[in-house]
């Protein structure tokens, strides 16, 4: 009992030191990804940056407080369904919570838009897309002595050209570049913080932040909304990945069953992207505009937690008997 | 760990190697990069497999420790006295973590980049023979659909491509198919096929650049005589210097080449006493100079001597002379460039060439190949834009050679500070081959010439299809734009690279090479670190099974490396980002000894909790 009562105290404490931790490394990789340029950014960029970083890595954060507490159930117990309860009443509220307050706190967009000299380094090459740039002298918003080449596959009769000026301006939330003379190109960045400009992830990184994306995405989709469906949604996420903790206890072989567990949640993103683009796809063609397609995924994930947990009371003891761990 | 215990985990460790090799080298080989024929799938399946193995090294030798750890120490016969497991179970083992930390810095800084190299090779060549499999496919449509002279013509360069693309893959199937159709017809047709012809393409280029040789002696006598009557003495020297060469029993053309240098040397004695004192003058030299070819290397020693001695009409003379003769038609054929194509090469290239208060000089270049006959340039563009933001000039060129000006002469250019190393634009093709060169008739095609879209003021440009390069010609190689990535390039050249000025002065930022040193940088000590911690996580999480585990847990062992994998990657990303912010923020030096401090802190921490999971 009063192992299981310290659940929420370390998950919660786990919780707060990865999300400084997490959010750290996001900001810093908004600021990487996006070539924003360190000496240019103001107190209210970074606020923006930090609060909607915050947003972004918290369910992320929770999972990992989640699993980092897993080790604490298989080290000292306490109660099965108390634990699990407690467990799922804190990760909901701090979930649901967090998401609540940091999307409430988070300005909808940067109230001072970054300019071009935030963003594009004087007397070196830019490259955007398909266009690289040099820029001989930046001030504000405003370019000079621009040299274009436009290194794009397709039939053209010249590659550089020269512009005295340019100018940017922002443009259904993008910042577009038009540049003066006889130049018709135009240059747009997208203002998305949350797209980064450019950086290059491996195959298997790649993979499985997109899939988790896609799950963040949809709890920042459910935040705006703000209706019972948002706080159901934290509810299946935070009971299903609690319900997993029966795969630590599968075998007699530790390591086994956290790289077992580890490769369960690792499916469950992926199941989660293909369900959101192949299978709901799908249903939304068999019933359109029905008001139950969007709890499908909440459905879909109280059912598999529910599964992972009548397998835990009836085939898997609660109890790993090792002084070890 | 005890020998004993090495001699039986050791295997473990280097099996498991092998055997994630070997998965990845039939997963190469099950799934081939669609970009390369089957003629390179083996070879390019071993590279493939190689590349992945060291980019994957880092989860595998985890894996492979944590099984060893967790699975196949038998914990029965340990002594568990205090400290006695640290030495049974970690101490030898370190030692090889060493050893295979350094075998992996080998890779990362030597091994890999000439992986990628040999497969970005592979996927070049089965390009080049696909394309020359086509060209020949379609000389030989178009030979079926003419007659005559055209036929025949049709065929002959077919046969040339089809013989260029088996020489690059000797196995392609088709086109041993096609060539054998091709040789059968070129028999129906009756045509004779020349050693020339048979030779393939690479060799022609050289046949054009010995073009001078191929002419008769007597021509170049006749030509040497006829300038020397009209007292041309520099030109006459040149052409009867070069009969001479020809054919050595040509002692007419000896005679007149002395005459012509007797001439020469007596145009103004006393100032050309000074001159042969300054500039180390001697005969030889002279003669290998002008013999070779090295027109911009005399060129540039008059216009050294006209700097001198401003007001000797003899210099001036001479300079025009050369000028006239041989720098206005300082050329390069279009046979030397013609298979650019199809050589591999380094696209997109974008750099600024000169600046200074006054103008600033861009130079694009589509596509650069760097063969044994030189440093070739494909779709140039050169810009010249005035500080008041004017287009001075701007030069678009289809093709460039870079040309080198002896170290040995003191080379001036226009308006700018003197390089020796320029780029030659001016492409032409040359008719009449075997006949003289003085009766070579050239062409200025429009799809070869440069044509200048803005024209630079007159007399800005002395040469003005001859464009000095500032960069060194090794450096052009970095100078891409676009989506580039740094994977051919190793660790040690990108910090070179990183240390030097003239990339910065080319317009480059060094953030993103920055960022790649670091983040490369740091891989090593990951390594060490995630295969410390692995030792203590395998020994907690072993298996508390009596015998071995069920056969299930068994079976999901292959999958072990792909969660760990992910997992690695989590953590080198993190690392990637938190230091690439550093670097930008404090430049690279600062970083690198940050990075160094927090990847031993890291390493020692690994080490203590190993300590503490062992003396538990």
């Amino acid at each position: 009992m009063k192992n299981s009562i310290l659940l929420p105290a370390l998950l919660l404490f786990y919780s707060i030191i990865l999300l400084i931790l997490f959010t750290v490394i996001f900001v810093f990789f908004l600021v990487i990804s996006n070539h924003v340029i360190i000496q240019h950014l103001s107190m209210h960029t970074i606020f923006y940056y930090i609060t909607s970083s915050l947003v972004e890595v918290l369910p992320a954060t929770i999972l990992c407080a989640i699993i980092i507490t897993f080790f604490h159930i298989l080290k000292k117990p306490g109660n099965r369904i108390l634990s699990y309860l407690f467990m799922v009443i804190t990760a909901t509220i701090l979930l649901a919570g967090g998401t609540m307050i940091f999307s409430l706190i988070t300005p909808e967009k940067l109230d001072e838009p970054h300019t071009l000299s935030d963003l594009i380094q004087e007397k070196s090459f830019t490259s955007i897309d398909e266009t690289i740039f040099f820029t001989g002298e930046i001030e504000g918003n405003t370019l000079y002595n621009n040299l274009l080449a436009d290194i794009s596959p397709r039939k053209k009769t010249q590659v550089l050209s020269y512009a005295p000026e340019a100018y940017g301006r922002q443009q259904d939330g993008n910042l577009e570049i038009a540049f003066a003379g006889n130049i018709r190109r135009r240059i747009i960045i997208e203002n998305d913080m949350q797209k980064a400009r450019s950086f290059d992830f491996d195959f298997f990184t790649g993979e499985l932040l997109s899939s988790y994306s896609i799950l963040s995405g949809e709890l920042r989709k459910l935040t705006l909304k703000g209706n019972v469906e948002f706080y159901l949604f934290c509810f299946a996420f935070s009971f299903l990945f609690i319900t997993t903790n029966m795969f630590m206890r599968i075998s007699k072989w530790p390591l086994f069953n956290f790289i077992f567990l580890l490769f369960i949640i690792t499916g469950i993103f992926f199941l989660y992207k293909l369900f959101n683009s192949i299978i709901l796809a799908e249903f939304t063609k068999l019933i359109p505009d029905s008001g139950i397609l969007p709890l499908i995924p909440v459905i879909g994930m109280f059912i598999l937690g529910i599964f992972f947990f009548l397998f835990d009371i009836i085939f898997i003891p609660f109890h790993f008997k090792d002084e070890e761990l | 760990m005890s020998k004993a215990s090495f001699g039986k985990t050791g295997p473990v460790l280097f099996g498991c190697y092998i055997f994630s090799f070997l998965i990845l080298f039939f997963f190469s080989l099950i799934f081939p990069s669609p970009d390369v024929m089957k003629y390179f799938y083996l070879d390019n399946a071993f590279k493939w497999a190689l590349h992945y193995f060291i980019e994957f090294f880092i989860p595998i030798n985890a894996t492979a420790i944590l099984l060893i750890y967790s699975l196949f120490i038998d914990t029965a016969r340990l002594n568990y006295e205090k400290g006695a497991l640290v030495r049974q179970l970690v101490s030898s083992l370190l030692v090889m973590f060493m050893i295979l930390t350094v075998l992996y810095i080998i890779c990362l800084l030597w091994i890999h980049p000439q992986i990628i190299t040999g497969i970005k090779n592979n996927e070049t060549k089965s390009k080049m023979s696909e394309d020359y499999y086509t060209l020949a496919t379609s000389e030989v449509l178009k030979s079926e659909n003419s007659t005559g002279e055209m036929k025949e013509t049709y065929l002959r360069s077919a046969f040339l491509y089809i013989e260029s693309c088996l020489k690059i893959n000797p196995n392609y199937e088709e086109a041993k198919t096609l060539e054998k159709d091709i040789r059968q017809k070129i028999m129906d047709t009756g045509i004779r096929l020349t050693e020339e012809e048979i030779t393939p393409a690479g060799k022609e280029t050289k046949q054009n650049r010995d073009f001078i040789k191929e002419a008769g002696a007597d021509d170049l006598l006749k030509k040497a005589r006829e300038l020397y009557d009209r007292e041309k003495y520099f030109s006459a020297y040149y052409y009867a210097a070069m009969a001479y060469q020809l054919d050595n029993r040509l002692l007419d053309a000896y005679t007149l080449s002395e005459k012509a240098m007797e001439k020469i040397k007596s145009f103004d004695l006393s100032k050309k006493e000074e001159a042969i004192k300054d500039l180390s003058y001697n005969k030889k030299d002279w003669y290998r100079k002008i013999v070779s070819g090295e027109f911009l290397t005399v060129y540039y020693y008059f216009k050294e001597l006209e700097t001198r001695y401003p007001d000797d009409p003899d210099i001036k003379d001479y300079l025009q002379e050369i000028k006239e003769e041989f720098i206005d038609n300082y050329t390069f054929f279009y046979d030397e460039v013609k298979h650019i194509d199809y050589i591999p090469g380094i696209y997109n290239i974008l750099f600024i060439n000169y600046t200074d208060e006054k103008r600033t000089e861009f130079i694009y270049i589509h596509k650069m190949v760097n063969v044994i006959e030189g440093l070739f340039f494909k779709d140039m563009e050169v810009l010249t834009v005035s500080s008041t933001g004017e287009v001075i000039s701007h030069l678009k060129a289809p093709f460039g050679k870079y040309v080198f000006v002896d170290p040995s002469s003191i080379s001036i250019m226009q308006g700018s500070r003197p390089t020796k190393h320029h780029i030659n634009t001016y492409c032409i093709r040359a008719y009449n081959k075997g006949i003289s060169p003085v009766d070579y008739k050239y062409s200025t095609d429009t799809d070869i010439s440069p044509e200048y879209i803005v024209k630079p003021p007159s007399g800005s440009r002395e040469l003005p299809y001859i464009i000095p390069l500032y960069p060194d010609k090794t450096m052009l190689k970095n100078f891409q734009v676009g989506n580039i990535s740094f994977d051919k390039t190793g660790l040690l050249e990108l910090f070179f690279l990183s240390l030097d000025k003239n990339y910065e002065d080319a317009g480059f930022n060094r953030t993103k090479i920055n960022r790649e040193i670091i983040s490369r940088f740091t891989l090593p000590f990951i390594f060490l670190f995630i295969s410390l911690l692995s030792i203590s996580i395998g020994w907690a999480c072993r298996s508390r099974y009596l015998a071995r585990p069920p056969v299930l847990t068994l079976i999901f062992i292959p999958f072990f490396p792909v969660v760990v994998a992910f997992l690695t990657r989590l953590y080198i990303l993190s690392q990637r980002i938190l230091f690439g912010f550093i670097v930008i923020l404090l430049d690279l030096i600062p970083a690198l000894i940050i990075c160094i401090v927090f990847q031993s802190i890291a390493i020692i921490i690994a080490l203590i909790v190993i300590a503490g999971k062992l003396t538990k």
